[in-house]
């Protein structure tokens, strides 16, 4: 039980060598350049976009407004919107206030905890509807 | 240099890992935001006021260990009643015939505090469940001192309630060092450093994981993460040898950054941390080196979370499958809408709310789903009622749909003691630090002797 058997059943080093992100002129929508992860804290999510490759970070904060995420998130989000991008790191911090249904206490949602609310940002297109994307 | 490890209460196996790597401390966050109501509610209803399964499950895990490497394990298990788990800590090591010495620390029980000002707040004295400040370095360092003749030897637990998160890292590091609790860039650092390790896995590919482009080796037996932290103001995140999982800039990156609002200022107890100044190194194979947090002053406030009773949440499931599927569901859901108002005529339900799962039930009208005519979906039915009643009734008329709604219903999967909840609203309030701080307190437990205070 202590030492396990190494498995790649789950990835093996040719799946990882094989697999790239596109680049952002290529792609259709965040999930193809970047990967998330949202929290919560009260009625409040913040989700964290990580782009795959550092080049792409001056492009994402030229796509990823707050207004472009306010109308993404319509529906799912109440209250004002921030953004905090991080040179330093080349991520993207969003913080959606009123994103909880109330707070996880209350929340009528399924997902109470905001998790899926990561995935609702990957799957922003890049371009916008109207087509003025950049 | 100092090591510590996380200890996450999860597959104690992987907190038996990082014991075995000889780790100098080892921290166990129990906390979430609704922990303490929800451990006073039990503990008023005479049961333990602490997470008692996992606190034993952990310790039998990991006092043998601990106590090969003399590690001092720091932890918020103590959750309502630290001194009771103390005692608890205390039976599970005579079982396992582990030396330990045990250091409770109590006085984050806000409750009076928070009463002699309730209007002010807007806290409903009566509804009140719980009110904790979240206590920091300064509170706990002194508890870290290792009793007199027991240097290094056997485990010492120090074992408080509200302990941030953060804290139970930044306390040892603060300890072991020698810092002065006003060195807001090195307390910055720190933090940045506990940012990382004090979600356990998620920082070694849990909550991270997907098929395809985000692999994970191992994950069925991932690693925990360990910090080896050196007072220059530089940590390398590492996992134990062998372990599953992944370190990398993208596993850590995601978790600098969770559930952080202003990377520029993350306030704990200890210090106003800004995170923007971080860097990440790679130094190994799943090793990462950590530099550049940096902090000013600590808020002058404490928060305290105060716990408070609601009604009742319920949440019902009715699945449909084959033609026209979702119609079905849509349409069970009104039936249930109908019967609650027209029928019952019920008073008390807050809010309903009637969902498909696969369609609409996360996204809600965000959602541009669609699932197929022939789909598999589900109807939720989610509510909040002033009454228990009114909660069994609403999962009552769903678990009822099969033989009166539409066509081949499916029996609700889950059972009416899994799906009614009390509610329990959580909303911080700020108290000056002095006021808290009088009432913390230090007792020192050991194995057949009278306790005795600081």
């Amino acid at each position: 039980m202590d030492e396990p058997e190494h498995t790649d059943r789950y990835w093996t080093p040719e799946e990882v060598r094989d697999w790239e992100p596109k680049a952002v002129d290529e792609a259709d929508r965040l999930y193809d350049v970047a990967h998330a992860r949202a929290g919560d804290k009260g009625d409040v999510s913040n989700i964290v976009l990580v782009p795959f490759e550092d080049e792409a970070f001056e492009d994402l904060v030229e796509v990823v407004t707050v207004e472009r995420v306010r109308d993404h998130f319509d529906g799912l989000v109440e209250g004002e919107i921030e953004r905090y991008p991080v040179p330093g790191t080349n991520c993207i911090n969003l913080v959606l206030r009123g994103a909880l249904d109330g707070g996880v206490a209350s929340s009528l949602r399924l997902d109470r905890y905001g998790k899926s609310l990561s995935r609702h940002l990957l799957a922003m297109p890049l371009e916008a509807a109207d087509g003025d994307g950049d | 240099m100092i090591s510590i490890g996380s200890g996450s209460r999860y597959r104690p196996d992987a907190g038996r890992a990082v014991l075995r790597e000889g780790v100098d401390y080892l921290f166990m966050d129990f906390m979430s935001e609704s922990t303490l109501p929800r451990a006073y509610l039990k503990k008023r209803r005479g049961r333990p006021g602490f997470d008692e399964k996992w606190l034993t499950r952990s310790l039998e895990a990991f006092l043998p260990p601990a106590e090969r490497h003399g590690t001092t394990i720091v932890t918020n298990a103590g959750a309502a009643d630290p001194r009771a788990a103390g005692e608890r800590a205390l039976e599970i090591a005579r079982e396992a015939d582990v030396s330990l010495d045990v250091t409770v620390v109590t006085g984050d029980d806000c409750t009076d505090l928070v009463r002699a000002r309730a209007e002010e707040f807007g806290v409903d004295p009566g509804a009140m469940l719980s009110a904790n400040a979240y206590i920091g370095a300064e509170e706990i360092v002194g508890a870290l001192e290792r009793p007199p003749g027991r240097d290094g030897d056997g485990v010492h637990l120090v074992v408080g309630g509200r302990i941030a998160d953060h804290s139970l890292i930044v306390a040892p590091i603060v300890h072991e060092f020698g810092w002065d609790l006003d060195q807001w860039d090195e307390l910055g650092w720190a933090t940045a450093v506990a940012q990382l390790l004090e979600c356990d896995y998620q920082a070694t590919g849990g909550y991270f994981m997907e098929p395809g482009r985000k692999p994970v080796p191992d994950p069925h037996r991932l690693g925990l993460p360990i910090a080896d932290v050196h007072e220059s103001g530089r940590a390398v995140i590492r996992k134990p040898e062998g372990s599953g999982g992944r370190i990398d800039r993208a596993t850590l990156r995601e978790q600098l950054f969770y559930e952080i609002h202003d990377p520029s200022a993350k306030l704990t107890p200890d210090v106003t941390a800004d995170l923007t100044g971080v860097r990440f190194e790679a130094v190994g194979e799943d090793e990462v080196a950590v530099t550049g947090g940096t902090g000013r002053e600590r808020p002058s406030d404490l928060k305290v979370l105060v716990g408070t009773a609601g009604g009742f949440r319920v949440e019902a499931r009715k699945p449909y499958a084959g033609p026209n599927a979702e119609g079905r569901a849509r349409m069970a859901g009104e039936i249930v809408r109908d019967r609650l108002e027209l029928v019952h005529e019920v008073e008390d339900v807050e809010e309903l709310r009637t969902n498909v799962v696969g369609v609409d039930a996360v996204f809600g009208s965000a959602s541009t789903l669609s699932v197929p005519f022939d789909g598999e979906v589900e109807l939720r039915v989610a509510a909040r009622t002033t009454t228990e009643e009114t909660a069994e009734l609403v999962f009552d008329e769903v678990s009822s749909l099969a033989p009166v709604g539409p066509a081949a219903g499916i029996g609700n999967p889950y059972s009416m003691n899994d799906s009614i909840e009390r509610i329990v609203d959580v909303d911080a309030v700020y108290l000056p630090r002095e006021a808290v701080v009088d009432a913390i307190e230090h007792t020192s437990l050991r194995a057949g002797a009278t306790p005795e205070g600081r």
